[in-house]
């Protein structure tokens, strides 16, 4: 093709480069000139992950062909600072205000802060979520973001260090590398000969594949690798049950199944070979509706379901691929002993991670043959047991090793890129880099299931719950992936808000001819949130309660039973949903038309499965904390768990560095999710960092010639308590060991939360009983809706979690305000839509409406204390539970405002107003 | 085909190399709609002519007998923020100032926005209430086009090939009042799912004198709302007739079904928003 010279100018340097036609902006900066601090989230305008100042102006690089820069000048996120001790206010703001969580969106923020700021020195906020409005946040809910550009522009930045350890407002230890661009992210990571990957993906829902013919794209010109299901052995693989081959073989079953891949000199030879490769199909029934799925004459979507391992004991039928099952008391005497019975159905939608960077994989083959995958995924251990599996190669052969993650929330916790691009390197022997792309993304990773629910319950006229019977269905598309989990989390969930002495749950996660739903934050907790918070709502007004007292009277206590029979302990709900009718007022009453209140009150666990953590007292005294788990972007490793390190041996969290997510450097972890991250993690790095003091401690007690009770750690100096001059540093003493005596002083710890108990007379089918350390909180709305034309409008948003101890408020707050926002999307306008054919619609941030800065109103978080005894410092998971009460208080505020109420998420302004009509149609005007 | 990227220096080279090109290249303005449709140049194997050097397109400028002229690579950024448009034109404004994001604004050109010729383009419904037309050189010198018959049909103008559009020509009228709404899911990267134009004179007498609503994402192309403005057209500003004008919109309107809205809601909406911002002019005027 005719490349050109162009001349541009960028962060002040000149470059004059040839391109060639087919290169944009962003590509010269990433690839051609090494900066990529710029990042690609979409590449199609939607996302601002690519801001670049072109010109004095921000725009999207990814837009821009480079051919047109000729002249430009250019500035990207390393031409922000004036040098590396010299950050733009901007950026001080940024990490000093927790405006960075998983850092993947900061660099396109900061440019267009910049942008405003040059222009606007001091805007109000409602100017500055303006001008963010192009780049799109999943993270932060926007308000640090916010937060951290007004205090630039108004010079306000907080420069001291937080007093106590514990409960410190400590930035994320990594913010500065994300502020400035050069943390590395999956598509980050590169190498001089690397090729690029591409996956061919199934056409139908549901078909037999024929035939696979490959030799018209083997034959291309630049091509170096084609793989099928040919080149792979049967393994199967899978979270609870092992239903999956890395590439379809007899069958596809839904539209973008992986059938082929290649690797090529570029993307666009690899894109022409996709083109090349012939498959033939024989289309089959597909099948879409859960309930259609379940049906007798159903098209069977895995014809050996009943001969896949399992990881549990579940009954399978059909489509059907767990059964979960809770029976406590007598269901029908409990209905016929109230005094109003009320059914109500409940539907939601697939809501996408869309984590705003995709997913990535680069590959690479050794000399003997041993691999090392280098992956954005919240998971190494379990990507390198899941090969292991599907390839059938021994694990020691393979070493993963995790990147920053640029937003998890689950959809990183599965092996989804990870074997094709090992696949193709194996075949072609040069390292493989695969990056999704957006359509990809939304077509072919692992989203949240879309749930039904049939809730009946009974209730006495003084708010006496009496029986509650519930019907759940969990769409788990093409494979069951994270689906028996998610089921037995319901199971957990709806049962664990009230008490209810008669239940019967039925919970079914069901195979459908749709991309494979996995692990989306909480999986399980909004769809059941939702339904249940709703449900409850409607039991108060049937009986003529107010929703508040009647939640305050059938909340469970401590010490009470959830259904399936775990004994709840450091927690308490009333304080909790107390702390919000506080802030919101609830018994004033809404005079203004069309508005309403509305309340929802969350259960869920602090996820527990193994880690271990060693803590190394390094020459000069530093501590290396090494662990298997990653931060998947909320920041817990980088502040909470580095905080905990530092207080447990007595010494500033600025010495404290992590080496972390490398199979080969790091002990066991079973992968971060599921709202682990403090709570397991981080006491297990507890105990270890208490073993090395240990050992710092007897070194010390011999040279003082103390015992060691009389000594005490603090600032990195361990000393006599009586005598503080009698002391001896970390680094002399850690020196002495490395020199004279040999090896580092360490500490180590492996760590299994218990399981807590339950009673297993009262469940089946469960793919396991309970975590300890229940977390709970309670959101309160207060919201204006048009009947006119169903729009919603957020005034008031207070949000209140029982985190046990609040180890990193700033962080804990940041979990909060992003949890609202994406639970504000669940609720309103996020929703993965699959055509007839199975095809998804809305492939791209465009139609996928996450919200913007625009879009999410201002949080008012309350961190409500209740320690919990099994976390670290009392600390309780908090990542998940915050996404889960929003559609349902906005769903409960809906039906305070207009008597309506809302039983499908999202609840977008058409749906409301459809409702509002056929509520009318129902009901002749005059009636209440 | 000679080059994938082209700058050329004048409108007659621009139009050489379009019309040598055998119909792969395009004008390129912003590019904000080229690059998500097409890639950059090569991917498809169709080339750019980038309009960036054409000199006096990229404007805002008072022109004799009462007009303003707005080039077409004027960025939306400016129209929005320019002076003389927030005076004379504050729904074209608004409407520019509505489009995707500030970076999508800073890139994205009128003139595109009006030539992608999306059902859905923001600043068409605003541009056809202010009676604007469209300036369009081609081949056989310079015509002028009003906006109301510029659309023929979605992603297709009344511009032959090689045409280039220059600009805008609006007649100012201060006793136009006008308004601009947006319907959309989100409150900033929002396609449309129904945009209006409305512009209303009263005749001196405390009638309606002309009025025009157009209306965007309703139908293949941006519409204007001739059986209500007939309703509106000589009778007082009333609830009664704004009501009635209400009612009417629905018949002008050929929605469709899509991801972002069925056609029942974006008919509902249409006629809701004609009525409220009517009202609300309704209000004004009595207030
Ligand atoms: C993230 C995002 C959000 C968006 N949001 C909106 C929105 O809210 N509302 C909206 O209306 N649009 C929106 N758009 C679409 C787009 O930004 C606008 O239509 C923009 O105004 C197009 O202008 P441009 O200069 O970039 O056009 P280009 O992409 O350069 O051109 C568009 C078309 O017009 C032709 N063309 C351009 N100029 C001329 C000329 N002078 N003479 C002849 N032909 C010409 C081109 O050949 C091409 O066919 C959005 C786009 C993105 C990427
Ligand atoms: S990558 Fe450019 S906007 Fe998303
Ligand atoms: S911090 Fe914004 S996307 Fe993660």
């Amino acid at each position: 093709m005719e490349d050109k010279n162009i001349t541009v100018t960028i962060n002040t340097k000149r470059h004059t480069l040839a391109v060639s036609p087919n290169e944009t902006l962003l590509r010269v900066i990433r690839d051609r000139i090494g900066l990529t601090g710029t990042k690609n989230g979409c590449g199609e305008g939607e996302c601002g992950a690519c801001m670049v100042i072109r010109n004095g102006k921000p725009v999207n690089a990814c837009l821009i062909p480079a051919m047109a820069c000729d002249g430009d000048e250019i500035t990207t996120i390393e031409g922000l600072a004036d040098g590396p001790d010299r950050l733009h206010p901007l950026q001080d703001a940024f990490i000093s205000h927790g405006a960075v969580q998983c850092g993947f969106c900061t660099p396109g923020m900061l440019i267009s802060a910049k942008a405003l700021l040059d222009d606007y020195p001091n805007p109000p906020r409602e100017q500055i979520r303006k001008a963010l409005s192009g780049n799109l946040c999943r993270c932060t809910g926007y308000q640090k973001i916010v937060d951290a550009v007004s205090a630039a522009a108004s010079g306000t930045v907080p420069s001291e260090k937080p007093e106590a350890v514990i409960g410190g407002d400590y930035p994320r230890r990594d913010a500065i590398e994300h502020v400035t661009g050069v943390s590395k992210f999956g598509a980050d990571i590169t190498h001089s000969r690397a090729a690029v990957g591409k996956i061919l993906r199934s056409e139908y829902a549901h078909a037999r594949i024929k035939h696979i013919d490959v030799s018209a794209a083997e034959e291309l010109d630049g091509v170096l690798a084609v793989v099928t299901g040919a080149d792979v052995p049967r393994g199967y693989f899978g979270v609870d049950i092992k239903d999956r081959l890395v590439f379809a073989r007899e069958k596809v079953r839904y539209r973008g199944d992986e059938v082929a891949a290649v690797a090529a000199e570029t993307e666009a030879i690899a894109q022409k070979a996709l083109s090349l490769i012939r498959v033939d199909y024989e289309p089959l029934e597909p099948v879409f509706d859960v309930r259609e799925a379940m049906a007798d004459d159903a098209p069977v979507i895995h014809e050996q379901l009943m001969d896949y391992a399992a990881g549990f004991e579940t009954e399978k039928q059909g489509n059907i691929c767990t059964m979960a099952h809770v029976r406590l008391g007598d269901v029908e005497k409990g209905l016929a002993d109230a005094d109003l019975v009320l059914e109500s159905t409940f539907r939601t939608q697939i809501q996408h991670q869309a984590s705003i960077e995709p997913h990535a994989a680069m590959a690479e083959i050794d000399s003997h043959g041993r691999i090392l995958i280098t992956t954005t995924n919240q998971k190494p251990f379990a990507v390198r047991r899941y090969l292991s599996h599907a390839m059938q190669i021994p694990m020691i052969n393979i070493r993963v090793n995790a990147t920053k993650i640029g937003g998890g929330f689950g959809g990183k916790l599965e092996m989804i890129v990870e074997p094709y691009a090992v696949l193709l390197a194996r075949k072609c022997g040069r390292p493989v880099k695969i990056v999704y792309t957006r359509a990809e993304e939304f077509l072919a990773t692992t989203p949240r299931h879309p749930a039904s629910f049939k809730i009946k319950s009974g209730v006495k006229k003084d708010g006496t719950i009496t029986a509650m019977q519930a019907e759940f269905i969990y769409d788990t598309g093409a494979y069951s992936g994270n689906g028996p989990t998610t089921v037995t989390l319901c199971a957990q969930v709806i049962g664990g808000l009230y008490r209810i002495p008669n239940v019967r749950l039925d919970g079914y996660c069901v195979y459908t001819n749709k991309m494979n739903c996995g692990s989306m934050r909480g999986p399980s907790a909004p769809q059941t949130t939702f339904a249940l918070e709703s449900h409850i709502d409607d039991l108060a007004r049937a009986i003529d309660m107010d929703t508040l007292d009647f939640r305050l009277k059938n909340l469970l206590e401590p010490g009470e039973k959830t259904a399936v029979g775990q004994t709840l302990v450091d927690m308490d709900f009333k304080k909790t949903v107390l702390a919000v009718a506080d802030a919101m007022d609830w018994r004033a009453p809404i005079t203004d038309e069309n508005t309403g209140k509305g309340l929802a009150c969350v259960y869920w666990l602090s996820g527990g499965w193994s880690t271990s953590v060693t803590v190394k007292i390094n020459e000069d005294g530093s501590v290396s904390v090494v662990t298997a788990a990653v931060d998947m972007g909320t920041g817990y490793l980088y502040t909470s768990v580095i905080q905990i390190v530092a207080e447990a041996l007595g010494l500033d969290p600025d010495d404290v560095h992590l080496v972390q997510g490398d199979t080969d450097q790091c002990g066991y972890d079973h992968g971060i999710g599921g709202s682990r991250g403090v709570f397991t993690v981080g006491k297990c790095a507890k105990m270890a960092a208490e073993n090395a003091l240990e050992a710092l401690m007897a070194v010390a007690a011999r040279k003082l010639k103390v015992s060691r009770e009389r000594l005490e750690s603090k600032n990195s100096w361990i000393s006599v308590k009586s005598a503080p001059e009698k002391r001896v540093s970390f680094a002399d003493i850690s020196v002495e060991r490395h020199i004279l005596s040999g090896g580092p002083i360490t500490g180590v710890s492996e760590y299994l939360p218990e399981m807590d108990s339950i009673e297993p007379g009262r469940v089946k089918g469960l793919s396991f009983p309970a975590f300890k350390g229940v977390t709970i909180g309670c959101h309160g709305v207060k919201a204006h809706v048009s009947s006119d034309t169903g729009e919603v409008k957020i005034l008031k948003y207070v949000a209140a979690h029982d985190v046990g101890r609040a180890v990193n408020p700033l962080a804990a707050e940041g979990q909060i305000e992003g949890g609202v926002a994406m639970g504000l999307g669940f609720a309103l306008s996020e929703e993965l839509m699959i055509g007839r054919q199975g095809e998804v619609v809305n492939p791209s941030f465009r139609d996928y409406k996450l919200p913007t800065a625009m879009d999410v109103p201002e949080v008012e978080s309350i961190l409500v204390e209740t320690p919990a005894a099994y976390g670290p410092h009392g600390a309780k998971g908090l990542g998940e539970p915050t996404m889960a009460p929003p559609a349902a208080a906005v769903g409960n505020a809906i039906r305070d405002a207009l008597k309506l109420r809302m039983t499908e998420t999202p609840m977008t302004a058409e749906r409301i107003l459809s409702a509002l009509e056929e509520k009318k149609k129902a009901v002749p005007s005059g009636m209440p | 085909m000679t080059t994938r990227f082209f700058k050329p220096g004048s409108i007659s080279d621009a139009m050489d190399a379009y019309l040598k090109s055998d119909g792969t290249t395009h004008y390129f303005a912003g590019g904000t709609d080229l690059m998500v449709k097409l890639g950059p140049p090569g991917n498809t194997g169709h080339g750019f002519i980038s309009l960036e050097r054409l000199s006096g397109l990229n404007r805002v400028q008072e022109r004799p007998e009462d007009k303003i002229f707005i080039g077409a690579m004027t960025g939306l950024s400016e129209v929005a923020g320019s002076g003389l448009i927030a005076e004379h034109f504050p729904a074209l404004a608004a409407a520019a100032g509505s489009v995707g994001s500030p970076s999508i604004r800073n890139m994205g050109t009128i003139g595109g926005n009006v030539c992608n010729a999306s059902p859905s383009a923001d600043t068409a419904p605003p541009l056809m209430v202010y009676g604007a037309s469209a300036v369009v050189a081609g081949r056989d010198g310079e015509k002028t086009i009003p906006m109301d018959a510029f659309f023929t049909g979605p992603s297709t103008t009344c511009l032959k090939p090689g045409d280039i559009l220059t600009g805008f020509m609006l007649p100012k009228n201060p006793a136009i009042r006008a308004g601009f709404v947006k319907l959309g899911k989100r409150k900033a990267m929002e396609c449309s799912i129904v945009s209006l134009g409305l512009s209303l004179e009263m005749d001196g007498a405390g009638k309606c004198g002309t009025v025009r609503i157009a209306l965007g994402a309703v139908a293949p192309t941006p519409v204007r709302i001739v059986r209500a403005e007939k309703i509106l057209e000589g009778r007082p500003l009333e609830a009664e007739f704004i009501h009635r004008a209400a009612a009417a919109v629905a018949g002008d309107i050929h929605p469709i079904d899509d991801l972002r809205a069925t056609a029942g809601y974006r008919r509902k909406m249409a006629g809701r928003m004609v009525r409220e911002t009517l009202l609300q002019m309704c209000r004004q005027d009595h207030q």
